[in-house]
């Protein structure tokens, strides 16, 4: 018995000690001030000598599958470097990405999408864009400025799209209907399919995360709203003109004009093929390529049309604008290599050959110039798009409070909670995790 | 201490030490810097920089247990809890019991086919599932063809709980199955017989033999069901991500999308909170269903 007790309060004693220690490692002194990141990048310098040395690349998305063809092409002048990719699914990246960093087990480059490039970068574990690597002004503003924090560039622009309205020009035709021009007329499309018998007329985002907030920002930009003020100090999302716009969203959805069950990103080209939607609300313009992978070469030109997104009830034009950067983590083992792929990327004609691969958009200004892109009828739509494009909140703690919005969205929808409630609500709970600045 | 005891402890404590090297290494020092963590302010971006945070002592666990989120997610898996794991552990006994005593001809196939769900990989098995239970995926279809309703099995709560139950239940009957016939088959067959000579029927054997002398068995399976579901992660996570309305997130869910969020402190005060939980659980567990000598 005497053992027992002796053994249970050493047991006990041990624990408190672990713990104790633990805590006090992990709290040895108070934190010193907000870091941005890693290296200011000023004494870095990247020369033009080929790469070299094995070179570990995390991708994520659709994009991770179609950039090898990108490493062929990179490998031809620089033949003694070695590329390993390692495809993590997206939903997964940023956990990942965050576990590695802890660890210090990162990989040397990564790419973010725009969604996730302000929480990344405020882990800290990111070097900054070495100076002389590439020159901004060569770049859409609206993509280089989103990887730029505290002035300090963190990321180099790959690519850059703005989305649109991808409707099937057949179902329109059978139906009598007209190209969306303005909210009123997009619902006016919307109920003459439905009239003509098409089950979900408009595919929009119902994924409810930050991804769904994303296109409730675009309408609300369409409105004269927005998430969060110039300052990026105030979270504005319960603001009257986003109330209507997420009321304008969730209308169409009561009314039978959207499906809230979907499509799931990946279902988007087989539910438009088969006729179950007939118009993308807020489509990428790589969904022109995917029709064509589905259905044949083609079918997109045959049976799709591109337009710009409606504008709001004062014509306000907004689209939703994104893209993907390269990022090299401060613990990077081959950095030199990381940021030659990165300026490579970066290359006008690297640009157009990821524009012929995966019809995402240059996002180096001069590769638009191209002749391979000049006669290619996506880039209008796009074109306007990238200069109506709608910047996501740049604070780190966006993918959370887009969440919350996200959910929100749904309760609306799915749940009978008003508009109003359910962005008062959003916004209590956004201000209480803040903007992390 | 006799010599031959202490030998034999030494003899324990070697067989024992990978173990405990393991263990030790992978979920001791995690666990205790979780604690650790869990007790300051850190986030994704101290991370790399541990000496530059700031000690909270409990106040991230006031803070979660006071957040929405995550006392919905303790409610949701509370709830898995109580509803898989009956149904799980019924399940089991049943099909433990029919392998035992009926078709005993067929008993490698039904126990292999049990069995499968354990070792089927969860992220297909989910793909699987969602598919299957989509708007207009084969059972809906099958649904229709025999003139049911069509329900929205992922896109509204109720629908949703159940088919994440469903697919909880699937993963782990066969478990509970192959722990219940070890169980069975400890039992001497000579009680059997002699309760048969003395006129009791089957009923009567099942009641008054078999359900007391699996009772250590029960305890086991019970600890491990629980325990299981209290940190029920894929199949919510995989099937509906937690949704619909957050119906279907659980604790571990809620934890993960923390870390996702950066928020590192939240995340380990609610992996810390899941832990006790479930200790606390064992313990009672194992304190009411211990055999009584």
């Amino acid at each position: 018995m005497h053992f027992h007790t002796t053994s249970r309060r050493r047991a006990t004693m041990l624990g408190i000690a672990l713990v104790t220690s633990g805590a006090l490692l992990l709290t040895g002194c108070g934190r010193s001030g907000d870091s941005g990141g890693g290296d200011a990048g000023a004494s870095t310098k990247v020369d033009d000598e080929p790469a070299t040395g094995t070179l570990e690349i995390w991708t994520q998305g659709a994009d991770g599958a179609e950039l090898p063809q990108m490493f062929e092409e990179f490998t031809k002048d620089n033949p003694d470097v070695e590329i390993n990719m390692t495809q993590i699914p997206e939903a997964e990246f940023a956990s990942k990405m965050t576990a590695a960093i802890t660890a210090g087990t990162v990989p040397d480059l990564i790419y973010a999408f725009t969604e996730t490039q302000s929480s990344l970068i405020s882990t800290g574990g990111f070097d900054a864009v070495p100076d002389g690597l590439v020159d901004p002004d060569d770049f859409f503003e609206v993509i280089w400025d989103n990887s730029v924090y505290d002035d300090v560039a963190y990321g180099v622009p790959w690519y850059a799209y703005a989305d649109m309205v991808i409707y099937r020009t057949d179902l329109a035709e059978a139906a009598g209907a007209e190209a969306p021009t303005d909210w009123d007329s997009l619902r006016t499309f919307g109920e003459d399919l439905k009239a003509s018998g098409v089950e979900w007329p408009l595919a929009l985002y119902a994924a409810y995360d930050s991804y769904t907030a994303r296109q409730l920002l675009t309408f609300a930009k369409q409105n004269g709203g927005g998430f969060i003020s110039d300052d990026l100090s105030t979270w504005t999302i319960n603001s009257p003109e986003n109330v209507e716009a997420l009321e304008y969203w969730a209308g169409l959805m009561a009314d039978g004009l959207a499906s809230p069950d979907g499509p799931a990103f990946l279902d988007t080209v087989s539910w438009s093929t088969t006729g179950k939607n007939a118009a993308i609300i807020d489509g990428g313009p790589w969904f022109v390529g995917w029709f064509d992978d589905a259905n044949g070469e083609g079918w997109a030109d045959e049976h799709l049309s591109l337009a710009t997104m409606p504008v709001g009830p004062d014509g306000d034009a907004a689209t939703t604008v994104g893209g993907g950067s390269w990022f090299v983590p401060s613990d990077s083992e081959n950095k030199d290599a990381a940021w030659k792929f990165a300026r490579f990327m970066s290359e006008p004609e690297s640009q157009v050959k990821w524009f012929e691969i995966f019809k995402n958009m240059p996002a180096v200004k001069s590769a638009w110039e191209d002749p391979a892109l000049a006669g290619d009828r996506l880039l209008q739509t796009v074109e306007a798009g990238l200069e109506t494009g709608v910047t996501l909140p740049k604070v780190s703690t966006w993918s959370q409070v887009g969440t919350v919005i996200g959910e929100q969205m749904e309760k609306v929808v799915r749940g009978g909670v008003s508009a109003q409630d359910a962005l008062d609500e959003a916004q209590a709970q956004a201000e209480s995790i803040g903007t992390g600045n | 201490m006799h010599e031959g005891s202490r030998a034999e402890a030494t003899t324990a404590w070697l067989f024992l030490a990978p173990f405990l090297a393991i263990f030790l290494l992978f979920t001791g020092i995690p666990a205790v810097l979780a604690i650790g963590a869990s007790l300051t302010d850190i986030s994704a971006r101290d991370i790399r920089d541990p000496f530059n945070v700031n000690f909270t002592g409990f106040q991230g666990f006031i803070d979660i247990i006071n957040n929405p989120g995550f006392q919905s997610a303790f409610l949701n898996t509370v709830m898995f809890v109580v509803i898989c794991v009956p149904i799980s552990m019924a399940l089991g006994l049943a099909l433990a019991l029919m392998l035992n005593n009926g078709i005993r001809r067929l008993r490698n196939f039904f126990r292999a086919a049990a069995y499968v769900p354990v070792i089927t990989n969860i992220v297909a098995a989910a793909v699987i599932w969602q598919y299957a239970f989509s708007i207009t995926g084969p059972v809906n279809t099958t649904l229709a063809d025999l003139g049911l309703g069509a329900p929205n099995w992922l896109g509204e709560p109720g629908w949703a709980i159940t088919t994440v139950v469903m697919m909880g239940v699937w993963r782990t009957t066969g478990t509970c199955m192959i722990l219940f016939l070890a169980g069975l088959q400890a039992v001497p067959e000579e009680i059997y017989e002699a309760a048969a000579t003395d006129g009791a029927g089957a009923w009567r054997r099942l009641w008054s033999i078999t359900l007391p002398l699996l009772r250590p068995t029960t305890l086991l399976v019970t600890v491990l069901q629980t325990v299981s579901f209290l940190n029920i992660f894929e199949e919510p996570y995989l099937l509906t991500k937690g949704g619909p309305l957050g119906s279907t997130k659980s604790i571990a869910v809620w934890v993960y999308e923390q870390f996702g969020f950066g928020n590192v402190s939240a995340s380990m005060a609610g992996s810390v909170l899941l832990l006790v939980l479930v200790g606390i659980v064992a313990i009672v567990q194992f304190r009411i269903l211990r055999p009584k000598h």
